[in-house]
This record gives structure tokens, sequence and C-alpha cells, in this order.
């Protein structure tokens, strides 16, 4: 018995993987990144002093995302695009910014600080003031995602759309309303031991019985 | 591109059970990673399934899968799709980049380069 009749008689259904270049296409399958548990909260400050003692400086507490450990930590923070791969919403969460602030002037650093202000030595400065200048001899470097779009403008990366009753006749089979792609990990342990997974795990829950993979 | 990607993926997927057809256009990188079952479709990368817009050339390579699937019956079969790009010079002028396109590609590359700063800024 051939293996298209023995799907045939399960009634099976094809899924199809590919790999998109962009997230956007084919990155809505993955997990995101949110961290499982709530970052620990800022230790609670006691403003009760003796009458005598110094009041106590405010506790300069860190607080952060749990680490990610095992998998999760050996997984990218994105699975796709370029750039830095740590998202930057979460380049200012690790720190715990406000104790570390204060207008007294009795602390050390502070009042140097605050005479350095008044005479405009140093200064707060917006963390981000566009994106960066890219240099001449890397200025083609988004010429192959720009070759890529033209290659493939306008069109459905994979055309499993709308397939002729004649072509699914032939395999007696439906075709699954979606798909699910992987990112370029240039790791082949990474996709191996996480990508791949992911697919097996995605295609037994639909319960495919022949997956076509399309590389792009 | 990514064709070894999807061979591990492919053989991972084989281990698991599920049987898998890869068509793709690098025939040597999906066959140094041996995969089960494998349709080559000799076109420009990016078009594995068929010519854009084409849906008697996506049908008949996907046809081509099917019946590879139900035909395979030793590991690392390849099977080359009889379909044949329009323009025989592909493979010249494939991802080229001359002064005849260069102003082109680089309208093509602000432009998305726009969007995606539009849609990182939503």
């Amino acid at each position: 018995m051939g293996l298209v009749s023995l799907c045939a008689a399960l009634h099976h259904r094809i899924a199809w993987a590919s790999r998109w270049n962009s997230g956007a296409l084919g990155g809505g399958e993955f997990e995101s990144q949110t961290p499982s548990t709530p970052p620990p909260g800022t230790q609670s400050r006691s403003l009760t002093t003796a009458a005598t003692d110094p009041p106590p400086l405010p506790t300069r507490t860190k607080a952060g995302r749990k680490p990610r450990a095992g998998r999760a930590a050996s997984r990218p923070l994105h699975a796709s695009g370029s750039g830095s791969e740590v998202p930057h919403r979460d380049l200012a969460e690790h720190v715990d910014v406000q104790p570390l602030l204060s207008d007294d002037l009795s602390q050390p650093g502070v009042a140097h600080l605050k005479f350095s202000q008044l005479l405009r030595v140093v200064g707060a400065r917006p963390a981000v003031t566009g994106y960066p200048t890219v240099p001449p001899r890397l200025g083609d470097h988004e010429l192959p995602a720009d070759l890529g779009e033209r290659h493939t403008a306008g069109h459905q990366l994979v055309p499993l759309g709308q397939p002729s009753d004649d072509l699914l006749g032939r395999a007696s089979s439906t075709l699954l309303g979606h798909g699910h792609g992987v990112p370029t990990e240039y790791s082949q342990r990474r996709t191996v031991e996480w990508d791949a997974r992911r697919v097996v795990e995605w295609c037994r829950g639909d319960g495919v019985d022949l997956a076509l993979l399309v590389p792009l | 591109m990514c064709h070894q990607t999807v061979s591990l993926v492919a053989r991972e997927l084989e281990s698991a059970g599920v049987p898998t057809v890869v068509i793709g256009s690098a025939r040597d990188t999906v066959e140094e990673c041996g995969v089960p079952r494998f349709l080559f479709v000799d076109y420009p990368l990016g078009n594995p399934c068929g010519r854009p817009w084409d849906r008697r050339d996506q049908e008949a390579i996907l046809g081509a899968a099917l019946d590879l699937a139900a035909s395979a019956v030793a590991p690392r079969t390849t099977v080359q799709a009889p379909n044949r790009w329009p323009d025989e010079e592909w493979r010249v002028r494939y991802m080229r980049v001359d002064e005849t396109n260069r102003a082109e590609l680089a309208r093509a590359g602000e432009r998305r380069r726009r969007a995606r700063r539009r849609d990182d800024g939503d």
C-alpha cells in the first residue's frame, strides 16, 4: 500500500511548512518572550527613623526579569529580523532607575551633579535620536533584502492557496488552511533542538499526514 | 538560503513519523543534508512552487510533489520537476546588480525601509 493510498484511508490533511524571510510574515507562530513570572518588585522602604539617626539611604535594588534558563536561554529573543536580539523595550527594564535618583544634596555626588547641571557641563540627552548612520562601505547591507523583496514582490510566497479540486483529488486530500514557518537560525543545534521540534508539535496538533516543506 | 534549515526540519518530522516532501531549488544543499523525498525544481531561488501568478505551473509542481510522496520507495529519493523557467538566461541575471537596476533597487529598498519604520512605530 502506497503512502497516499494509506493516507487516503485516513482522509488526511496536508500541511506545508515554509521559511519566510520576514518575521512579520512567519513569526506569528512563535511564542512571545514575555516572562513567566512577574519581575520581583522593589523592596519596600520604611519611612520611620529614629530621631538621632540619619535618614536611611534609599535601597538601590535592581529589579529585573527572571533570568532565562535552559532551553529558553538558548532561544533568540527575536526569532527573525535584523538588529539587536534584545528588544528595545527590554533594555531599561533590568534596573530600577528610580532609587538611583535623589535630590538630597547631602548624598555623595549629588551636589556635584547638580552643580554640573547648572553649569551645563552635564545634562540629560535623549537615549535614541534616530536611526544610526550606515557607513558607506556597508551601505549595501540592505541589498539582499531589497533583492528578495523585488524577487517575490506581490507574490504569494507559497502559492498553495486555492489548488484545484483535480489536484487535491489526486491525493484524496484536504489542504490545511494555514502553514508554519521557521527562521534561519544559522545554528544547526538550534534548528534541530528548537525549531524542528516545534514544527513537529504543530503538525501533530494539526493532525497532518503529509508535510510539504518549501525553502525560499 | 534556508534549504539546510528546511532539510533539518524534514529529517526531524520524518523521525517523528510525519512523511515529508521538500520542494526546493538548491539541489546540492538538500541532497547533502539527506532528506527522504526531494522534488528539485530548477527555478531561481524563491520560486520553488512555480512562477508567480502562473497557476498551471504551480499546480503542476504541487502535483509532482504529491506524486513523489506516493511513489518514493527509498530514502534520499530526488525527482527533478520537468518545468522550465521561461527565461533560459536567468542564471546569468539572477540577483545581478548593475547600473541598469541599481537605482530601481535603491528606490525599492527605501520604500521597504520606510514601511518597516512605519510598522515599527505602530
